[in-house]
């Protein structure tokens, strides 16, 4: 077998050469622009300097919007998992037609691109609108919140574009996890809440984690629903790195904010893998 | 009887030559088949300009290629491909991005000869570098029914929407768009302030604690109509848009620096690398040309910069439920205009104090 | 075991009873709950498809979107500009061949890792993760940044072409293949392949008899994740958007800062119903009903 498995290896190489040549071609150029100095009009300095991410680490601003991205982030994945978690099981146990309809039916949303839906959640929400008259009314709203312009709204995008995604790669998930190990725990007596706390969750941990981690690094990066919802309040890092960049074309800072939050988001990643790995050491842990 | 044959000689030769001049070039040319590619606004704007000149053009041998965007992002493109050829020939500039479009040497000097139509413009309209094609008047455009229900008394200066009757109604502009300068140079000087003192401005920005800010044209209008929002900083030319779906708007434009209202120039110039400047100079003389002017001023509520098609679009221009011009067209008005001195503003820095005026 | 039957023969019927009853309540709070969730979805896109027939006041152009609507027309369905129609072709075909690409890519790709042995696998997983790790802001300006090195050193001209876009498309694609391709590969127990080829089946016969039909509803969820992130980018297009076709979002994003273009609620519906349209019709021809119903081949 260990011939079958250094065949299987070498399949790799093309798209490793493919993903990992354009990778270390795009991120040489761009990261090391974060350590020159911008001198106005995306000219560069030519000494190599760590000004940029002292500038980052300096300025109150660059890290409040970090954490205001990563907070945002995270909120949104955790929202997202508990709306998609129980529909994503769901569906994985009814019968495939139902399954298959209510799916397309989820992804169909995601071709309605975000700008326009956007403005439908504008709508939505109007402060003189039913929804929102009825949530004060409710006194689940505060007289004075205006949906454009708050963190709920930049949140409620960022939903949008995540549960598509989720519920997808969750119902895969559970599609894997055969319904006989269910079965088998309910004849023996154990109630549904039993069987989805012992058999179903920690089968589905690994690539539940995995889903999680691959829509926090999408968030992270995301920014029209800031652009759109957030009303020039909510100030994403992704939205600040597009100012740096257009306008006022300044790679060098562009470059370092993003390479800050690489790095942010890739700790996170690796904390989580970890994490896990520790919890269940037979799941194997894949893409 | 020769004498008023040689006057009506006169008159015609002379009403011949205004017209020739308000035509392209008298002379016919032949570019010979080229694509002159023009940066411009996305979408509607590029289709209009199409619409209009893009046959004319044809026949001379021009074949025009739109590429979408917004001048900012023609400046970092330019600005990308430094070294290599011109990504495009033509590039709209908006107002606050010439100082870095000229700093970074990206416009071709031009021969103004071959534009004859500036003539028709203000001269202050237009110089060696860059020529204007669009006007627009950043004011306050407001909700007349929402502010008469609410007991507003009608807004005459920007510092005037931080009523707190308007808590949460008022929309401005976003910093990301050129007409954030004007919002806080005015809020500037109508607290004491200026251009290199604008600490008034924002702080008075914050006191109207505005419930968003876009740099949106539609977001603005969806704002605006439903309204959602009572009150804008915005270009003149929502409110003529929103009339015509039966809102009750109105336009104040505040005196500020004793000028009248306030111009945005929308500018074209030609890429210093461009290998196509007859062909974009025709280009240029081509959409200054009054029935370009008229449909874009018409379609757009964007003023216009032939002073021609100024004249007879004061005179025919959109009002409000009171009969109040929205928009102040006539070439009296616009000679009477202000606009930032974008050479003393510090873009990061007025982004930073913006930012923080905006944060709860 | 046997601690766990209820062994009282007499409580029997009762105990069985109250589990129907509770599992009778589990089911409708789980169907309400994916209810609610489709509420949730759905509601932005109600409200477009209603104001895509609302007439508006004057009705040549409209500033502003109303919801309920005012009226019904269909004008908007009818008089769409061509620019926007060429635009959804052009980024139909753009996510048509990323979607193979990514799946060319993508399949060999998940079975070395997860098949694979070798030292280093999971550096090389990493690698493949990356690209989802890094904001498509980034992705964009650092691909045009690289098509510019590029260009002066090679007659390369790949800024501002649709090549260039399709590679950016493809590097942030591939990995959602790989990602359910692999976790797809990773259920599946390896006895079907001892089986096969203890019974003298040729590798490639193995995979293409008994793997690659088991994994395929792991890949067309993966083919549709690329398909998707392709049709629908916008941030990498701003950057690396061909001159001669923009993609639609593009095409949507700058009608959105500009000049709202009238048409858009009702083209953006008319996308919606086909694009279900067609997942449903892909889902069957992928053979997705057998696959799920027969549980996926799924270890043991």
């Amino acid at each position: 077998m260990r011939a079958a498995g250094r065949f299987w290896g070498l399949l790799l190489i093309p798209p490793a050469l493919f993903s990992g040549g354009l990778l270390l071609l795009t991120q040489i150029v761009f990261l090391s622009a974060s350590f020159h100095a911008d001198e106005g009009l995306g000219v560069a300095g030519q000494a190599f300097t760590w000004e940029n991410y002292q500038q980052v680490w300096r300025d109150p601003e660059y890290l409040q919007s970090l954490g205001l991205t990563l907070r945002l982030a995270a909120l949104v994945v955790l929202v997202t998992l508990v709306m998609t978690w129980p529909v994503a099981y769901l569906l994985s146990r009814t019968s495939p037609r139902i399954a298959m309809v209510l799916i397309a039916a989820i992804i169909a949303t995601s071709f309605v691109t975000l700008p326009i839906k956007t403005l439908g959640m504008v709508i939505l929400f109007a402060t003189d609108g039913a929804l929102m008259r009825s949530l004060r009314a409710l006194g689940l709203a505060d007289a004075h919140f205006r949906f454009v312009g708050s963190f709920f709204a930049v949140a409620v995008g960022y939903t949008h574009l995540a549960i598509s995604f989720m519920v997808t790669m969750l119902f895969s998930v559970f599609q894997a996890i055969p319904q006989r190990l269910e079965e088998a725990a309910t004849i023996h007596g154990a109630t549904r809440l039993r069987v989805l706390w012992r058999v179903v969750l920690p089968l589905s941990l690994p690539g539940t984690v995995s889903a999680t981690l691959v829509l926090f690094n999408l968030l992270t990066g995301a920014f029209v629903s800031a652009v759109l919802l957030g009303g020039g309040k909510i100030l994403t890092l992704s939205l600040l790195i597009q100012r740096s960049l257009i306008l006022f074309n300044e790679y060098g800072m562009a470059a370092a904010l993003a390479g800050v939050l690489l790095l942010l988001v890739l700790l996170v990643n690796i904390v989580s893998v970890v994490a896990v790995s520790r919890l269940t050491p037979a799941a194997r842990v894949i893409a | 009887m020769t004498r008023i044959t040689a006057m009506i000689g006169a008159i015609a030769l002379a009403l011949g030559s205004l017209a020739g001049a308000a035509q392209a070039q008298t002379a016919p040319k032949d570019f010979g088949g080229v694509t002159l590619r023009v940066a411009t606004f996305p979408a509607t704007w590029a289709e209009r300009i199409r619409a209009e000149v893009g046959e004319p053009l044809a026949a001379v041998g021009i074949k025009l290629e739109f590429i979408p965007g917004t001048s900012a992002e023609f400046l970092a493109k330019l600005v990308a491909a430094r070294g290599q050829p011109a990504p495009f020939d033509v590039v709209e500039i908006a107002d606050e991005t010439y100082p870095d479009f000229r700093q970074g040497d990206f416009l071709k000097k031009l021969d103004l000869s071959q534009i004859p139509n500036t003539s028709l413009l203000d001269p202050a309209l237009f110089d060696e570098y860059h020529v204007a094609n669009w006007l627009s008047e950043p004011a306050i455009v407001y909700n007349v029914d929402k502010f008469a229900a609410a007991g507003i008394p009608a807004p005459k200066h920007f510092s005037d929407l931080a009523d707190p009757k308007l808590a949460g109604r008022v929309l401005v502009a976003d910093i990301s768009v050129y007409i954030a300068y004007y919002e806080i140079t005015a809020l500037a000087y109508e607290n004491g302030g200026s251009e290199t003192d604008p600490a008034p401005g924002f702080a008075a920005l914050k006191r109207i604690a505005p419930q968003s800010a876009t740099n949106s044209m539609a977001t603005a209008a969806q704002l605006v109509g439903s309204g959602e929002v009572w009150a804008a900083i915005w270009p003149a030319h929502l409110a003529q848009r929103l009339a015509h779906d039966g809102i009750n708007v109105s336009v104040v434009h505040p005196v500020i620096k004793g000028k009248s209202v306030a111009i945005a120039r929308g500018y074209v110039g030609i890429v210093a690398n461009s290998a196509l400047q007859d062909a974009g100079q025709y280009y240029i003389n081509a959409i200054l040309a009054q029935h370009v002017q008229q449909r874009f001023h018409t379609e757009s509520g964007l003023g216009p910069v032939n002073r021609d098609v100024q004249r007879t679009a004061a005179a025919v221009a959109a009002k409000d439920r009171a009969g109040v011009p929205f928009s102040k067209l006539a070439p009296e008005d616009i000679a009477d205009a202000w606009w930032p001195d974008y050479k003393v503003i510090n873009k990061r820095d007025w982004a930073k104090q913006f930012q923080r005026a905006l944060a709860n | 075991m046997s601690a766990l039957v209820a062994t009282d023969t007499a409580s029997l019927p009762r105990t069985a009873a109250r589990r129907q009853m509770r599992l009778r309540w589990g089911r409708l709070a789980a169907w309400a709950w994916l209810g609610f969730v489709f509420l949730f979805i759905y509601a932005p896109i109600i409200v477009v498809i209603g104001a895509s027939v609302d007439p508006g006041h004057y009705v040549v152009t409209r500033a502003f979107l109303q919801f309920p609507p005012q009226g019904f027309t269909l004008h908007w369905y009818v008089n769409v500009a061509p620019a926007l129609w060429a635009s959804i072709f052009v980024s139909l075909k753009l996510a048509a061949s990323v979607t193979i690409g990514a799946v060319l890519l993508g399949t060999p790709a998940a079975l070395g890792l997860v098949r694979g042995t070798f030292p280093g696998r999971n550096l090389v997983a990493t690698l493949f993760r990356v690209p989802l790790q890094i904001p498509f802001i980034v992705t964009g300006v650092a691909f045009l940044q690289a098509f510019y090195a590029v260009a002066s050193v090679s007659p390369l001209r790949l800024q501002g072409s649709i090549t260039g876009l399709f590679l950016a498309h493809l590097f942030v694609a591939t990995p959602y293949v790989i990602s359910a391709a692999g976790t797809a590969l990773a259920q599946l127990s390896p006895r079907l392949d001892e089986a096969a080829l203890s019974l003298g089946a040729s590798r490639w016969r193995t995979f293409r008899r008994i793997t690659l039909p088991l994994i395929l509803p792991g890949i067309f969820g993966g083919a549709m994740f690329a398909f998707l992130v392709s049709f629908t980018d916008v941030t990498i297009a701003l950057f690396l958007a061909p001159q001669e076709a923009i993609t639609f979002p593009v095409w949507v994003f700058g009608s959105i800062q500009n000049d709202l273009e009238t048409s858009l609620p009702a083209v953006s519906t008319m996308v919606f119903v086909a694009s279900a349209l067609i997942v449903v019709v892909l889902q069957r021809l992928v053979g997705m009903e057998t696959v799920l119903r027969s549980g996926g081949g799924a270890k043991n």
